[in-house]
């Protein structure tokens, strides 16, 4: 299989130069300005940048997104369909029912060591199994989103940015997991999910830390 | 000597993506400018903090880096089982420091990491599967506590887990890079001599754990 940037398009010879591109191009902004709230970008893009920043949102689309794109073409095809379509279910079920729902703390983090760990030992999931992997995570993340607007009064457009956002998120990274063939890809691809289940179990101690 | 040098062309032409990726990985991440983007204390600055917190410890980066190049000395499966399985007990270490539970000689742990994983690189031992998971999660474990007694107050602490977590497999990843000159005869030289190297951090730690060079 190919490599990630096809040779037809950038020679070999030329990958110190698209790199250095790439490079300047990251850090010339001295800031990123990533929290749009200042910007008057409108609640949509408040929602989008809300994704980007949040890493257990975030995260937990990542490492199902690339397990989804290991299995194959269809369970990908299925997390897309049913993860951003879940998470805006729960979203609309955290604002209606904000009261009810406490998404703060080690249920996040337990979610983000499940994908982690799931991802790391990449097992033969069923398609079934992975679309049901994302309607739980994508109802659980939402409705928690959900229940954090209504505290926070955030305009309900937000929501459709967040649940925009993953859905892109998981349709690349999907995408890009399945296309990959070479057997070191698909270890970074797995070292990748245990690097997140990691920082999942860290989040739970950190949720579970006495205090000093 | 002609013949090695069709070996690192094939060897380029092979890797030369995940040397390109790896590369660009680093550069990003090293690069202060592009993480600064909520200033301190915020996601930000509890990124960088925890991304440069395992590069800071010389202790740390030598057993980091070891434990790549003895991956790939052993080859597969071992070159990405033991990457997997050092971030995660590390994250179980710095846990149960986080909550509270003491763990006993962290100092001296980390001190025999070096001196094992390089005493392993230089003899190039290769244990059973099991065995060198074990040592490795075994060290592993040392690390992740040094890392969850020192974990500063006052950063955005998830920012902070992600950015200590990726430091610590970024080294990992180095390591394995630096470790793929083990295709030539030359090259098993040079890691065995850089097992010796790691090795003799690793007595000097012990010295000062001690007390000696404070």
């Amino acid at each position: 299989m190919g490599p990630i940037i096809s040779r037809r398009f950038v020679p070999l010879d030329l990958y110190p130069l698209v790199l250095a591109g790439f490079f300047a191009l990251v850090i010339s902004p001295k800031i990123a300005q990533a929290h749009l709230v200042t910007s008057g970008a409108g609640p949509f893009f408040d929602g989008v940048a809300h994704f980007f920043v949040s890493l257990d949102d975030l995260l937990v689309v990542v490492a199902f997104s690339l397990l989804s794109g290991l299995l194959g073409k269809t369970a990908a095809r299925g997390l897309v369909l049913v993860l951003p379509l879940a998470w805006f279910v729960g979203m609309v079920l955290g604002l209606s029912l904000a009261d009810w729902i406490d998404g703060s703390g080690w249920a996040t983090a337990f979610t983000l060591l499940v994908g982690g760990l799931l991802l790391s030992f990449s097992p033969k999931l069923p398609t079934w199994g992975i679309v049901t992997f994302a309607g739980l995570i994508g109802l659980a993340h939402g409705s928690w989103n959900g229940a954090a607007m209504r505290a926070t009064e955030t305009s309900a457009i937000a929501s459709l940015g967040i649940v925009t956002a993953a859905g892109i998120v998981a349709l690349v990274l999907s995408a890009t997991a399945v296309s990959v063939k070479q057997s070191w890809q698909r270890i970074t691809l797995r070292v990748i999910g245990s690097w997140v289940a990691a920082f999942g179990l860290l989040a739970l101690a950190w949720h579970f830390r006495p205090n000093v | 000597m002609k013949n090695d040098n069709v070996e690192l062309k094939m060897f380029l032409a092979k890797y030369s993506n995940f040397l390109s990726f790896l590369i660009f990985l680093w550069l990003v991440l090293a690069s202060d400018n592009c993480v600064f983007a909520h200033g301190d204390g915020e996601i930000g600055g509890g990124f960088v903090s925890g991304f440069s917190h395992p590069i800071r410890g010389l202790d740390h980066v030598v057993a980091m880096i070891a434990v790549g190049l003895w991956g790939a000395q052993l080859g597969a499966p071992a070159i990405w089982l033991l990457p997997i399985a050092f971030p995660l007990v590390m994250a179980f270490g710095a846990a149960m420091s986080l909550m509270g539970f003491p763990l006993p000689g962290v100092e001296i742990g980390i001190a025999f990491s070096a001196i094992v994983l390089g005493l392993m690189v230089l003899i190039e031992s290769r244990p059973p599967l099991a065995v060198s998971l074990l040592l490795v999660a075994a060290f592993a474990l040392f690390h992740g506590h040094a890392h969850g007694s020192e974990l500063p107050h006052g950063e955005s602490r998830m920012a902070y887990s992600l950015g200590f977590v990726m430091g610590t497999g970024l080294l990992h990843a180095a390591g394995i890079g630096i470790g793929c000159i083990g295709h030539w005869p030359w090259g098993k030289i040079c890691l065995r001599a850089a097992g010796a190297l790691v090795m003799v951090s690793g007595v000097y730690f012990l010295i000062s754990s001690w007390g000696y060079f404070a």
